[in-house]
């Protein structure tokens, strides 16, 4: 960014969108997401892409700005907007329980061992484990119950962040009005000559498949060409995409 | 021998047709073989040219009941016959009658070596078919209706008639005989007739085992929808091909009784094409009379509701009114629900969703999702989503409306577009926007540094918690570690041990023994709650002068002394309580060793 602070260059972008320099808004927009992130610049950038035709990018950014603000409506309006003008079903939308969004996985983890501490406190220097003690047997039973219960809170958050870490979304390799005939093609072999797997609309919600480390499953070709095998949320169809076929919706090491 | 024949023969021929016979006379002739058929059988029609080896050209002329195969199978042949040698051509027609009755095929021309010559006429006797024939003819159409009924296509379509623009549930059904060696279904039915759409076929649903014709059949249906296009009468009839294995010294596996045949399922693969009978359907046009101004073309017994996803926003806000329409109808060609709401709202074009049936579309619920903005703050009425189809099995249109919605708009933030330099817009020229749902935010907002799902690891809260609760645990096992007195653990054991038995000897109604129990562990108890280490050998009055000198209530000595005369009378003067009062003499013990702590 040349050493400008982000809010300057945030208004030169408010200001090039506003003269009509679309394409120069972007471009500011797009530096400016570079090195630091907020949800109107992300919610300026997909409209800005909105307007320009380029739905799948107008998806990413609105994924990127919900994630930063997930109150607000007019970004969840606009992506379902968004994802309907790119030929996708907004059912795909449709996530668990707030309560079990990734955000909240540590205020499951500490109510998790509040109460396990606590509970384990109770029996260690108050009650007596006693055999057939009916209040011993249903403070246990609370116990247990309510630390499975957190525990499967906390899981379930788990899941959704492990999987929202490894979500992308389907691009068309450059910033283009016309989607390509097909979609994005998901590759049987890494490699541009191999035959597709499937095709998957541009904006598609895609999951990166992980190796035994916990990385994304990756190949480099001769060329250099970065590839990722990647699935549909349904797991069903899966294939290899090129690094330049994608975005992550989180910022992502790849 | 025969080596030196084969070598030699076929050049001497050739030399002897082209040299030593060029320049003999020509002759042709021409005759039915046999000359006498029945209806049932063929003949051939066979014209020889004599003195020539060369192919004639010409047309035979076409006969009124006789059909002459194309192209003719063609004979060379030289010869000596009593020693003169003879060459000639052959010209042979399958000819198959279409009638009985006598044929003439008249002289006509042929072009030899470039001269004319008449082929004499030929006459063919068809007599009507004979016995044998009877029975050919009848083996043969009980051969083509085993073959129909080997493989066959059932469509079936509920309802005698369509409206125009209807969508019925119907199904095509390919019977596939178990004993057909068939290795694959080449091609899916497709539809003949054009009065008709449907819907796309998907998966086939099999059957095993279903028995038709007293054979056993594996049927393959699939269901679809079926929509009337043009009004009028339409045949619709269904086509599929199979592949199915064949003998491979058979030109084609249906020219016999492959059924029987026991080396059938070896060899070729040969293509067969199946059809289903053709249905006549009429398509009648929808009544005009009584047909409402909003009817759009919805066809079936639909319902409709409406539902907001808010009844409070603010001016500018959008509100998702889902409208389901659920039933049974022509979802596929179901449009939208016209959405009047005056200058107060604007709405939005559809988002359609459709969950039911996917194969035939006809069973299920279609979702219309409207962004609806409110245009102006108050309380506002979203109006009733008004709908009308036609009922095709009830013949008449029905008009539908969902309930109104209340909306409860605030005024909102108004919003200040900003100024815009004169000279920042001369040099650029704008593109033209798409659609602009969109407000632009003007200011950055709340800067973060990544994008990244928090890890709870990470969390101090996580940290602290771990820390003090862990302390505090350790503590409490430590301060119970040290704080165990072996000799106290000791004699708490031993009450528990003596409570038990006195219980037990409360159960067994022995006296005796219970009253043993509780004087000794009104013993024990005294012993700890007075530091007193061994008890056991205190006599009542020792204990009650260490209970006084402990400073114990009069009141709790003299229950104490009572109870323990009871036990020492009980146990040495032999005298005891009433079995019934035995259990008011625990009870009376366990509420006086309370007292003693």
């Amino acid at each position: 960014m040349n050493g400008e602070s982000p809010n300057k260059l945030f208004y030169d972008a408010v200001r090039a969108e506003a003269s009509g320099d679309l394409d120069k808004a972007i471009e500011i927009y797009s530096a400016i997401s570079q090195e630091t992130h907020s949800a109107n610049l992300h919610a300026n950038l997909a409209n800005l892409f909105f307007k320009m035709k380029d739905y799948p990018r107008s998806v990413l950014h609105f994924r990127k700005a919900i994630w930063i603000n997930p109150g607000n409506r007019d970004y969840r309006a606009n992506l379902v907007l968004a994802l309907e003008m790119a030929g996708i079903s907004p059912k795909d939308l449709t996530g668990p329980p707030p309560s079990f969004s990734p955000r909240f996985q540590t205020y499951w983890l500490v109510a998790l061992s509040i109460f396990f501490w606590s509970g384990l406190l109770l029996f260690s220097y108050f009650l007596r484990p006693r055999l057939g003690n009916s209040s011993t047997f249903w403070v246990a039973g609370i116990w247990i119950t309510g630390t499975f219960f957190l525990g499967w809170g906390f899981f379930l958050s788990r899941m959704e962040s492990t999987k929202l870490n490894r979500e992308v979304i389907a691009l068309s390799p450059s910033s283009q009005t016309e989607d390509p005939a097909n979609g994005i093609p998901l590759r049987v072999f890494a490699g541009d000559g191999s035959s597709a797997n499937t095709n998957v609309t541009p904006g598609t919600s895609l999951f990166l498949d992980l190796d035994t480390k916990g990385f994304p499953r990756s190949h480099q070709s001769q060329s250099g060409e970065k590839w990722f095998l990647a699935r549909s949320s349904s797991g069903t169809n899966k294939g290899w995409i090129k690094r330049n076929e994608f975005d992550p919706v989180l910022d992502l090491h790849l | 021998m025969s080596q030196m024949i084969n070598k030699f023969l076929p050049p001497f021929l050739f030399w002897f047709a082209s040299f030593g016979l060029a320049h003999g006379q020509i002759r042709v002739e021409a005759t039915f073989d046999p000359p006498n058929i029945t209806s049932a059988n063929t003949t051939i029609y066979k014209i020889v040219v004599h003195g020539t080896q060369q192919s004639p050209l010409g047309a035979v002329p076409s006969v009124d009941g006789l059909t002459f195969s194309s192209p003719p199978r063609t004979l060379r042949s030289a010869s000596f016959i009593n020693g003169v040698p003879s060459i000639r051509f052959e010209l042979s027609f399958t000819v198959t009658p279409q009638r009985q009755g006598s044929f003439v095929v008249p002289s006509w021309n042929l072009e030899i070596e470039n001269d004319l010559y008449a082929v004499p006429p030929a006459r063919l006797q068809v007599l009507p078919p004979n016995q044998k024939d009877k029975l050919k003819q009848a083996q043969q159409r009980k051969q083509q209706a085993d073959l129909r009924e080997a493989a066959f296509l059932e469509f079936s379509c509920p309802r005698p008639f369509l409206f125009e623009g209807e969508t019925v549930a119907a199904k095509v059904s390919l019977f596939l005989w178990n004993r057909l060696p068939v290795t694959r279904i080449e091609q899916i039915p497709t539809k003949s007739g054009s009065g008709f759409s449907m819907t796309e076929l998907g998966q086939p649903v099999e059957q095993r085992d279903v028995k038709r014709f007293n054979k056993t059949y594996s049927v393959y249906s699939w269901n679809f929808g079926l929509t009337g296009a043009l009004p009028g009468k339409h045949s619709i009839s269904f086509d599929s091909s199979i592949r199915v294995r064949v003998r491979n010294n058979r030109n084609s596996p249906f020219s016999s009784p492959f059924f029987n045949d026991p080396f059938f399922g070896f060899g070729r693969e040969e293509g067969l094409k199946i059809s289903s009978d053709s249905l006549n359907l009429e398509i009648r046009p929808l009544p005009v009379i009584n047909r409402p101004a909003n009817f759009q073309g919805a066809i079936g017994n639909l319902s409709i509701v409406s539902d907001p996803d808010s009844n409070r926003v603010s001016v500018g806000d959008p509100v998702r009114l889902t409208c389901v329409i659920s039933g049974t109808g022509n979802f596929a060609a179901m449009p939208a629900p016209d959405l009047s709401f005056g200058k107060s709202f604007k709405v939005g074009p559809p988002a359609f969703s459709f969950d039911g049936n996917e194969n035939t579309k006809q069973n299920g619920s279609q979702t219309f999702e409207f962004i609806v903005t409110p245009l102006q703050a108050g309380l506002l009425e979203i109006p009733p989503v008004s709908f009308s189809y036609f009922d095709p099995l009830e013949e008449k249109y029905y008009s539908l409306s969902t309930d109104s919605h209340n909306l409860r708009v605030d005024p909102g933030e108004k919003w200040i577009a900003p100024k815009i330099a004169p000279s920042s817009t001369a040099s650029v020229s704008p593109k033209n926007a798409s659609q602009d749902l969109f407000q632009t935010e003007s200011e950055p907002g709340n800067w973060i540094n990544k994008l990244a799902t928090p890890n709870p690891l990470e969390s101090n809260t996580f940290w602290i918690i771990q820390i003090t609760f862990s302390g505090i645990f350790i503590s409490i096992l430590i301060f119970r570690f040290k704080g165990r007195n072996p000799r106290l653990e000791a004699r708490k054991q031993k009450e528990r041990l003596l409570e038990a038995k006195a219980r037990e000897a409360l159960k067994h109604k022995d006296v005796p023994g219970l009253h043993q129990a509780l004087r000794r562990r009104i013993r024990l108890r005294v012993g700890i709650a007075c530091d007193q280490s061994n008890t056991s050998a205190l006599s009542s009055t020792e204990i009650i002068n260490l209970l006084n000198t402990s400073g114990y209530s009069d009141e709790i000595v003299g229950e104490v002394l009572q109870l323990l005369k009871i036990c020492d009378e009980s146990e040495y003067a032999g005298t005891s309580n009433e079995p019934s009062n035995i259990e008011s003499t625990f009870q009376r013990s366990r509420a006086i060793l309370k007292k003693i702590k």
